[in-house]
């Protein structure tokens, strides 16, 4: 056996397996606890920034409110229409929507 | 089916949002990497957990990869990084070793006299040096590529293979 050999012996001792599906879920479960941190942090920028929105506004919608018959309603309307896109948009941007394929 | 497809059409899948493009650059080169790390960490739980953030940070910064083509090179990279901030805390490595060391069951075709001389000369090897080595004399890469990966200047990759190399094999005796 000559030194070249031991040396290869020794890296080889090192080697990991090539299929092992134990690793490879352990990853997929990181990066969906990643994804999950990603998405809230963004789900609560994405509410600080609206209730931002809702206080800057609030107080037009207050003189709108003579208009409306509903006090309050547009800036629901509004609320309830960018908690429903909103999530769609940010997806286009990040990754938060995986795919199968 | 991902399996076949080279490594840039994966990545460009993967930054789509394909977890199943993403799965296969894991399967692909999960072997590669974490065998990288335990030559580099000389540990392999540590060097899995490793590489388990390796891949995490890929995952996370794919968007960054500037050419898809060189997936492995980038994410050996991430590696070397992350292990490289590791070793700043040379204490707990140095107890990391000694478990590892108690650890060891031996390595086949290898007697435990050479096994405890190379593993005690592949630990005094400066990170970089063993990175080298761990990588060209082990991993598959080339120069240009290791030092890719490393960031290091391909002469420094050079000068790092033939000296530890060197160091590796007076280790069993050889002299220089």
């Amino acid at each position: 056996m000559t030194n070249d050999d031991r040396l290869t012996a020794f890296f080889a001792a090192d080697d990991a397996p090539a299929n092992d599906p134990a690793f490879v879920s352990g990853v997929a479960e990181a990066v969906a606890r990643r994804r999950l941190r990603v998405g809230l942090a963004l789900s609560g920028a994405l509410a600080v920034a609206l209730g931002a929105v809702t206080w800057a506004i609030a107080p037009a919608m207050d003189d709108l409110g003579g208009v409306l018959t509903t006090p309050g309603l547009p800036v629901a309307a509004l609320v309830v229409v960018l908690g429903a896109f909103g999530p769609q948009i940010l997806r286009g941007i990040t990754r938060l929507a995986p795919t199968r394929s | 089916m991902t399996s076949g497809r080279p490594d840039a059409v994966l990545v460009a899948a993967a930054r789509k949002g394909s977890d199943a493009a993403f799965t296969a650059l894991v399967t692909r080169h999960q072997q590669g990497l974490r065998g990288f790390l335990r030559r580099l960490c000389r540990n392999h739980a540590l060097a899995d957990d490793l590489a388990q953030e390796t891949f995490v940070a890929a995952w996370t910064s794919i968007d960054g990869l500037r050419d898809p083509a060189r997936f492995r090179s980038w994410l050996y990279g991430l590696g070397w990084r992350l292990a490289a901030s590791r070793f700043r805390s040379e204490d707990r490595r140095k107890a990391r070793e000694e478990a590892y060391f108690a650890e060891q069951v031996g390595a086949p075709g290898l007697s435990p006299e050479d096994r405890v001389a190379l593993e005690s000369a592949m630990s005094q090897l400066p990170p970089d040096q063993r990175a080298a080595v761990a990588l060209c004399l082990s991993g598959g890469f080339s120069h240009t590529e290791a030092a890719e990966a490393l960031g290091l200047p391909i002469g420094t990759v050079k000068s790092h293979v033939t000296r530890g190399r060197a160091k590796l094999l007076e280790a069993l005796g050889e002299t220089p």
